[in-house]
């Protein structure tokens, strides 16, 4: 139980960075549409 | 706040070459980058714990910017800015994006604490190496 506790907030801050490059590469590809059209 | 700024800072340049550019939102687009780079600035110093000296490069760009608009119209101030400057612009952004990360734990904290002391200075040396390249010199000849 003690494990899980101390493992949580880096598992939430490897969800966060994930979460923040997925959102990078929306971004990206989006831009990428929109200047190919 | 920050991730829809940076949202619209990637999308506002394909919209306008669809919609159609101006020079004026050219200048507004390059003021409106800086405005944003300035305020991440700001943000990751107050709330993000970045020293102080980061906010360097995002000031210093202003009081070079009148010194070369004394020589140079504004659209040739950055007409010529090499490649690579982008890259330093862009590392500069993640580590504010990184000091001000709501989900920052013990990594991220290290990790700019390591790269704040190299980022900050090495914008503000690009910041003066393309001014230095903006000289009076160039623009006369």
């Amino acid at each position: 139980m003690r494990r899980r506790a101390r493992r949580g907030p880096a598992g939430a801050e490897v969800a966060g960075w994930a979460a923040f490059l997925l959102y990078v590469a929306a971004v990206f590809c989006l831009r990428r549409a929109l200047d190919r059209r | 706040m920050c991730g829809g700024a940076v949202l619209l800072d990637w999308l506002d340049g394909p919209i306008a070459r669809r919609l159609g550019t101006s020079p004026a939102g050219a200048v507004y687009d390059l003021e409106a980058d800086s405005w944003l780079t300035l305020s991440a600035a700001a943000a990751a110093t107050v709330w993000g714990g970045l020293p102080a000296r980061c906010l360097t490069a995002p000031v210093l760009r202003y009081p070079l910017l009148a010194r070369a608009l004394r020589h140079l119209p504004y659209e040739e101030v950055f007409a010529s800015e090499p490649r690579w400057a982008r890259w330093t612009g862009i590392a500069q952004m993640l580590l504010f994006t990184a000091a001000l990360a709501p989900f920052g734990g013990r990594a991220t904290r290290g990790a700019v604490r390591l790269a704040a002391p190299v980022v900050a200075p090495v914008q503000a040396a690009v910041m003066l190496a393309l001014h230095h390249r903006l000289g009076p010199g160039r623009a006369r000849g």
